[in-house]
């Protein structure tokens, strides 16, 4: 599919912690991700998801540990929201971000690809406004997925879709991912969608935040689905870890 | 056919019938206002200005003051117009340089544009003191459309565009420029708008050899009532113009992606 990846092996975090001002966030996280494998994590709202995936991104520092395997070439990002330019059609927002990022003589092509893999085709010179918020997200799924690098953090980018489509979505974005593997972080707080996308699923505490437990997904994907009876299993025990740990919060509130 | 006509005739008289329905007014109200006070030195009837000015564009003098303004309001407004975008746009992406631009931009704003006028008549040749002073007037109003227009440009873009690392080059030309061009075209409006006003009054006190505020200063002196009201009929024909042109161009500079 794409030229220009280069795998960087695994991802270790090691015992980050984040303080902003007296309010620990994250208090000391260790894990390590194994290249081109997707690692979803969950957690109660507001725990410091986003603000791990950010300093993943190398938006934000930690204020002790270290975050080593990232790539040079930075990463991937598929936001909640599609993000695009209003103003620019569905192929100049791919070229916005990619124009410098994959070869001149490869850039049309890939992207055409991508375009069609996504059901987009028809839809390249069209405005975001003129597209569905599916289609919108499609495009940011092509421009998060072409672009060169072998890590993706994906920030809950399935809810704001209804369940019909995000469950499309995951099939389109898993069959993508497919042709060219690469490690994939997802913050996510549906655990139906953890289990379908990810080989690995840590779980987040409460503030301040340390990782609570690890489940580990060992069935393939492709015989994954959401009436699989041990995924089911899975899925209660995660709602049970879920449901303690907010238990909790409410005590401490 | 018919029907085609209709509609054109029926989008005419909207375009017309409310301009023309209040200045019949204005010059109904003109007129019994003149009738009243009954002295043409006070307040002249909008017919005897009316018949002053079709004298005075019959002259080449008229035509030498008009482009000798003009030409002054296009150079000022553009040079003002340039000038307060570029240094919007390094303040707006720039907060150090923001930090100290910003007493200058507020002090500029604030001070009375007679304070320019006055200097400039120290500073400078009659000729240069009516764009000077534009310059001074315009210059923070744009500046300052920038910025709030920076101010609005949506940070999660923004930071989309950091985690790919888009080169500033394009940040700037792809997302800054579109995202902050109702903005631009709101301080060229308002820039263009107040260019005339500041223009004449400096015009009137620096009194070039050439100019339309120096007619109206000449008119004022031989107490010639009706031709500083032509003169002003001008000035406001002259800034309706620019309004109209601006407001074609940016109609026809239509957004694509607000097409609906």
């Amino acid at each position: 599919m794409q030229d220009g990846i280069v795998q960087n092996g695994d991802i270790k975090v090691d015992r980050i912690t984040k303080n902003y001002g007296p309010l620990r966030v994250l208090s000391g996280i260790t894990m390590t991700i194994p290249s081109q494998k997707i690692v979803a994590i969950l957690g109660p709202s507001a725990c410091g998801k986003t603000t791990f995936l950010s300093i993943l991104a190398g938006l934000v520092q930690p204020d002790t540990g270290t975050v080593t395997g990232l790539s040079a070439q930075g990463v991937g990002f598929l936001f909640q929201e599609p993000r695009l330019l209003d103003w620019l059609t569905v192929y100049d927002n791919l070229t916005f971000v990619l124009a410098d990022k994959l070869p001149k003589a490869s850039l049309r092509p890939a992207i055409e690809e991508y375009l069609k893999s996504m059901d987009l085709s028809a839809y390249r010179d069209y405005y975001p406004q003129k597209l569905s918020g599916g289609q919108r997200q499609r495009v940011a799924i092509a421009r998060a997925l072409l672009y060169p690098s072998p890590v993706l953090l994906m920030d809950e980018p399935f809810k704001s879709l209804d369940l019909g489509l995000k469950f499309q979505l995951i099939r389109d974005f898993l069959e993508l991912w497919a042709k060219q593997p690469r490690t994939v972080i997802c913050v996510t707080h549906d655990v139906k969608e953890a289990l379908l996308l990810a080989d690995e699923i840590y779980f987040f505490s409460q503030k301040p935040t340390v990782i609570k437990e690890r489940f580990i997904i060992r069935k393939p994907r492709a015989e994954r689905s959401l009436d699989d009876p041990d995924l089911l299993e899975t899925e209660k025990e995660m709602i049970k870890v879920l449901i303690e740990e907010n238990n909790r919060s409410s005590r401490l509130l | 056919m018919r029907t085609s006509t209709n509609k054109l005739a029926r989008k005419v008289q909207l375009m017309i019938s409310g301009p023309c329905e209040s200045w019949l007014l204005v010059f109904f109200l003109w007129k019994l206002a003149a009738l009243r006070i009954g002295k043409e030195l006070i307040l002249p009837a909008p017919e005897r200005v009316f018949a002053v000015l079709l004298n005075l564009v019959q002259t080449p003098e008229f035509w030498r003051h008009f482009f000798a303004t003009l030409r002054r309001g296009i150079v000022g407004f553009l040079f003002s117009y340039f000038a307060g975008v570029t240094f919007g746009l390094c303040a707006g992406l720039n907060s150090y340089f923001n930090q100290i631009f910003r007493p200058v931009l507020v002090t500029m704003r604030s001070t009375p544009s007679m304070s320019f006028i006055l200097l400039a008549l120290i500073w400078f040749k009659s000729d240069a003191v009516a764009i000077f002073v534009t310059f001074f007037v315009v210059f923070p109003l744009v500046t300052q459309n920038v910025l709030e227009g920076i101010n609005q440009v949506d940070p999660a873009l923004l930071e989309m565009a950091e985690i790919f690392r888009v080169k500033p080059g394009r940040i700037l030309w792809k997302l800054y420029l579109p995202a902050i061009l109702p903005f631009l075209v709101a301080g060229a409006a308002a820039g263009l708008g107040i260019t005339w006003k500041v223009m004449i009054a400096a015009e009137v006190m620096a009194v070039p050899r050439w100019g339309i505020g120096t007619r109206m200063d000449t008119a004022r002196i031989f107490l010639n009532t009706s031709e500083v009201f032509a003169w002003t009929a001008v000035v406001v024909s002259l800034g309706y113009l620019f309004d109209r042109a601006l407001a074609y161009i940016t109609k026809n500079l239509t957004l694509p992606w607000r097409k609906p």
